[in-house]
């Protein structure tokens, strides 16, 4: 089973999140940190047995011998990624999708596609959690290759977590894409239930199942209840806002090391949302 | 000699604050004394490259000069590697910024001045 963690805002708690629902379970579990532009599992978990592997995307290699500057490969990039100039073609790497569009409408045969590195995989364990941290280069944007390298490693018969990045944006639904069910983090201020709402609408259009967490609930204001009352949206949990949670985060500790006891709620929340992927329950509709 | 100004429109005089996502683009010769405008709609919410594309525009019209308030990184690369040569005006009024061209008062841009606005 795969379980996406996202939120809408950022810093609303999902590493937090996919950390303690990974620390409750007894069995190995994968922990897939997707955040690829600042990955942070690591800093709250010590991984150890790092192996690295480097990740690649193709990108146009112009052969100037053979290139007339035709104008065809930069008139059908999407990404504006080649510039047609009077007698060559300038290529923009960091823009490029790999879509290998250029090279299949060069009529010379100037274009290869050549491996370009955007970033790299670290793969390690703590206890029954193993790791597997996507990372994207300094300089580099293409977020979603290094995502979908990650989730390469989703591994059928074990409980895959997803730390999703913040946002609603193509990270993101790289991210929660053909996960079995999506766990919104989010808190109950203005700006978190604005983002809240802009991430339930993506779910939505993505018909994918999903369950709301507020995490830091300090009980001061029913914004986010209120809202998934009126809409029918499962709230799931809600995590107190406490002064140890947070001296532990401070402090680089997990959610579950401040306090031990969480560790039977996070391991209900995923007993729930086993039984529903199995009866394939949408309670949200 | 053709010199390239983006602006906001085709009747004011003003010159647009951004390069890769003006309006048009305002192709003066002057030789002939002659005004061409273009149409930049496509690039004002590309989602990147705006300034690769614009820069394709301004070298295919030919332009010797491009003054202009801002250029950004990959702007300045293609117009470099065209042969465009920029420089950066401090008016708003396009008649005053040819005309501080052609005096000699400007000077030439040796790196673009400005980020890019999202990549």
């Amino acid at each position: 089973m795969v379980i996406s963690v996202a939120s809408g805002k950022g810093g609303t708690g999902k590493t937090t999140v996919s950390i303690a629902l990974a620390q409750s379970l007894p069995q190995a579990v994968n922990l897939i940190d997707c955040d690829v532009e600042e990955p942070n599992v690591s800093i709250f978990l010590p991984i150890r047995n790092i192996e690295s592997e480097k990740v690649h995307t193709l990108i146009p290699q112009i052969d100037s011998a053979k290139c007339t500057a035709c104008g065809k490969c930069a008139s059908i990039c999407r990404y504006n990624a080649l510039a047609n100039l009077k007698n060559t073609v300038m290529v923009f790497p960091e823009l490029c999708h790999s879509c290998g569009g250029c090279s299949m409408i060069c009529p010379h045969n100037a274009i290869t596609e050549v491996k370009h590195q955007i970033g790299e995989l670290n793969i390690g364990d703590y206890n029954n959690i193993k790791m597997i941290e996507g990372r994207l280069d300094i300089g580099q944007i293409v977020a979603p290759a290094i995502i979908r390298k990650a989730k390469s490693h989703i591994e059928k018969g074990k409980i895959n977590i997803i730390d999703s990045p913040p946002g609603a944006a193509c990270p993101m639904v790289t991210a929660i894409k053909d996960t079995d069910y999506t766990i919104l983090v989010t808190e109950s201020t203005p700006f978190g239930l604005n983002d809240l709402i802009i991430a339930i609408d993506t779910l939505k259009e993505l018909k994918l199942p999903f369950s709301v967490i507020i995490n830091k609930d300090d009980k001061s204001n029913t914004l986010v209840e209120d809202y998934c009352r009126e809409n029918s949206i499962d709230l799931i949990a809600k995590i107190p806002d406490s002064v140890e949670i947070a001296r532990a985060y401070s402090e680089g500790k997990t959610m579950i090391d401040a306090m031990p006891e969480l560790k039977e709620k996070f391991l209900s929340i995923i007993n729930k949302i086993e039984n529903r992927v199995k009866n394939e329950t949408n309670i949200n509709n | 000699m053709i010199i390239a100004i983006p602006v906001n429109d085709k009747q004011s005089n003003e010159i647009s604050k951004t390069f890769g996502r003006a309006k048009y683009f305002m192709f003066f010769n002057t030789d002939t004394k002659t005004t061409d405008y273009v149409d930049n709609e496509q690039n004002l919410n590309s989602m990147q490259g705006a300034g690769i594309q614009s820069a394709q525009c301004i070298a295919e019209k030919n332009a010797d000069v491009l003054l202009t308030k801002n250029c950004g990184p990959k702007a300045y690369r293609v117009l470099k590697a065209s042969n465009v040569k920029i420089y950066l005006v401090e008016t708003d009024n396009i008649d005053k910024a040819i005309k501080s061209y052609l005096d000699n008062q400007l000077v030439e841009l040796s790196n673009a001045n400005v980020e890019g606005h999202w990549s």
